[in-house]
């Protein structure tokens, strides 16, 4: 079996299971502006061609939740419903940058003022971005416009029960037709990743004092897909080995903002020439941002870790010499994914199914539309199309803080957590159980910031002593980490570690008690 | 609609850019399985009595010759290199601190005056001035003060 070719389909399929959470929520999404808001009221959420219509896409994609593969079938929508371009550039490039899930973590992983920059650098860039593509970008008139016509926007209105049903035919036509082929097309970019580069390449490249560190990771960043909560984990790894921020920054902005099918679909759309000025545009925009910033926001006392591994996963899974067998690939395809992407894929692979089934019997929404309100019953009352559209848009806004809540639950429910997990992680260490261990360490890792920022929401702050003991256990994990990875392995090496951890540990979860 | 010869044509470009730069990273030197480890300045100092001695140090070597440039031999400045291991060595402080028996509050008296003395040493004047040596001796003191109660507190 190729390990290239191995290595590109589970890199693929890694990107998938990922991304199925938010592309599920990007389907809702593009129905609700297609039968519950309608393509005028879509494009007054967007700003019209007022002045405000740039930022007000960028606080619009701030707020959902969804990823740069998740945008894919709302700019399908927002283009059938002729947004203005640059409207359209604003959402696509920011809506995958931040969510309320990770703007919070994002605020845990270095100084707030570092991640409150990055978030305002991104509205510069898509201000100016959406400008200069406004100018070059031709919006198409009324009834050639759109992914297909304008022709139900003004045709027979869907409503009740209905118009619910429309929206689940409408989502699973969507995923089994054009929208699938361009997620395809966009984790294909993390497949030819992981059959192009060598395992680990990436583990020095971003250094804070490599001149070259933000220009690598711009070249990098574009077939790259992923999510909000990947980009932002990342950064936070960008932060604690002290890479270069700049590298860091053009990691958010391409790295989440955009992918393949982005470009693609902005290809197919507008045309070579106009594309060209748009991303030539967008590329010297985020290297003068990111090489603006990346000395000033260098941590004072900062300490070159000499590597990180936050890129490996861009890089092919197998070390040099690996015996590829099914059992294998089969535990680096299914690394320890969270129950949410399970759940999504799950239910995306249903949805796809039906997609299937309804392309195949030719069914489609349109046999929705012979509704009429004299077929209603007496108790219905017919409410108006945007006050259902900006009330389900409004309900998944809210939706997405109260996830916030559900994820970063309260420092009593952590602590618990912590406990289970750090008492695996140092028994598996101390007794030479490696793999078990490593898992456990990442737990940890993950549940020392799902703890600070848990505290931050519900006491509006986290003291910096907290902060310095969250930064120190995490440093003596990784410390950790790294002595358990080392070939042969040293019992010694891994016990004194593990006694400074422990008092570390105790100061650690004090601090929060 | 785009006919399927173009959908090909710009599906193979995008391929083949994307491949063109992936180029640019990897290579011989980058193809190596061994976990990398971390690395840790000379000058990271091992505790806060180490840390204070290392302050003093540097701004005796600062203040000592400043007229004339420290040098290291080879006649090139070893001014500026010696004020960025001042400014590091002293935003490490909290880190170390933090890693002892230190109370919250004990932590944040060393805290406060650490940043306080990195705000202070984010330019340092040539020569280094009368206010900034006795700011960097009353932080020095600090650290050391810090550092016996820590040793009176484990007898």
């Amino acid at each position: 079996m190729s390990l290239i070719l191995v290595s590109a389909i589970t890199r693929m399929f890694q990107g998938l299971v990922v991304s199925a959470p938010t592309l599920l929520v990007g389907l809702l999404i593009a129905g609700v502006l297609r039968y519950y808001l309608g393509p005028a009221d879509t494009r007054r959420l967007f700003g019209g061609d007022s002045i405000r219509g740039l930022p007000q896409a960028w606080l619009i994609g701030m707020l959902l939740p969804v990823c740069s593969i998740g945008v894919l079938p709302i700019l399908r929508e927002l283009h059938r419903a002729r947004v203005r371009p640059g409207a359209m550039t604003a959402f696509a490039l920011s809506a995958p940058l931040f969510n309320p899930l990770s703007l919070l973590y994002g605020l845990t992983l270095s100084r707030p003022i570092v991640i409150i920059s990055f978030a305002l650098a991104s509205l510069v860039l898509v201000t100016v971005l959406g400008t200069i593509w406004d100018r070059y970008a031709k919006r198409e008139p009324s009834g050639l416009g759109g992914e297909d016509s304008d022709a139900d926007a003004t045709g027979p209105a869907i409503i009740g029960l209905r118009r619910m049903l429309a929206l689940l035919i409408f989502s699973a036509r969507e995923l089994a037709g054009p929208s699938g082929a361009l997620t395809l097309l966009a984790v294909s970019g993390l497949g030819i990743l992981g059959a192009a580069l060598p395992y680990g390449a990436l583990q020095a490249s971003f250094e804070m004092n490599d001149p070259w560190a933000p220009a690598r990771m711009t070249l990098l960043a574009v077939p790259v897909y992923a999510t909000p909560m990947m980009a932002m984990g990342q950064l936070g790894m960008m932060f604690v080995h002290s890479n270069s921020p700049g590298a860091a920054l053009s990691m958010l902005l391409l790295g989440a903002g955009l992918n393949l099918a982005t470009l693609f679909w902005f290809v197919r759309r507008y045309g070579y020439r106009a594309i060209s000025i748009w991303f030539v545009s967008l590329i010297s925009l985020v290297l003068l941002v990111s090489y603006a910033i990346d000395r000033p926001l260098i941590l004072p006392g900062a300490e070159p870790a000499g590597h990180t591994h936050a890129f490996d996963v861009y890089a092919t899974p197998f070390g040099p010499g690996t015996s590829l067998n099914w059992a294998l690939i089969r535990e680096t395809a299914t690394r320890p994914f969270h129950i949410f992407e399970v759940a999504g894929l799950a239910l995306l692979g249903v949805l796809a199914a039906l997609g299937l089934l309804f392309h195949w019997l030719k069914l489609d929404e349109t046999r929705f539309q012979r509704e009429s309100p004299a077929e209603l019953a007496a108790y219905d009352r017919v409410v108006p199309r945007p006050v259902l559209g900006l009330t389900l848009l409004g309900g998944l806004i809210a939706f997405s803080i109260v996830g916030c809540f559900a994820y970063y639950p309260p420092a009593k429910v952590c602590l618990e957590q912590i406990s289970d997990a750090r008492g695996e992680a140092y028994t598996a260490a101390t007794s030479g159980n490696v793999e078990h261990a490593l898992h456990w360490i990442k737990q940890l890792e993950d549940w020392s910031r799902k703890l600070e920022v848990g505290t931050f929401l519900r006491k509006g702050e986290v003291r910096p002593y907290q902060r310095m003991q969250g930064k120190l256990i995490r440093k003596k994990l990784e410390l950790l980490e790294h002595e358990l990875e080392h070939e042969p392995l040293e019992p010694e090496e891994v016990s004194e570690i593990l006694r400074q951890l422990y008092a570390a540990d105790q100061r650690w979860r004090d601090a929060f008690r | 609609m785009m006919s399927h010869p173009a959908f090909a044509r710009q599906l193979v470009s995008l391929v083949i850019i994307s491949v063109a730069l992936t180029g640019c990273f990897g290579g011989p030197e980058a193809d190596h399985h061994e976990p990398v480890e971390h690395f840790v300045p000379d000058h990271w100092p091992a505790d806060l009595l180490d840390a204070a001695a290392k302050v003093a140090e540097r701004a005796s070597a600062l203040a000592s010759q400043s007229t004339e440039s420290p040098t290291d031999g080879s006649g090139s400045d070893r001014r500026p290199m010696i004020e960025r291991e001042l400014r590091d060595v002293v935003g490490w402080v909290p880190e170390i601190a933090a890693d002892t028996p230190l109370t919250e509050a004990q932590w944040m008296v060393v805290h406060e005056a650490s940043e306080a003395m990195s705000n202070r040493l984010k330019t340092i004047r040539r020569p280094m001035d009368e206010e900034t040596l006795r700011a960097i001796d009353e932080y020095r003191r600090l650290l050391v003060e810090t550092s016996e109660t820590l040793l009176g507190a484990s007898r």
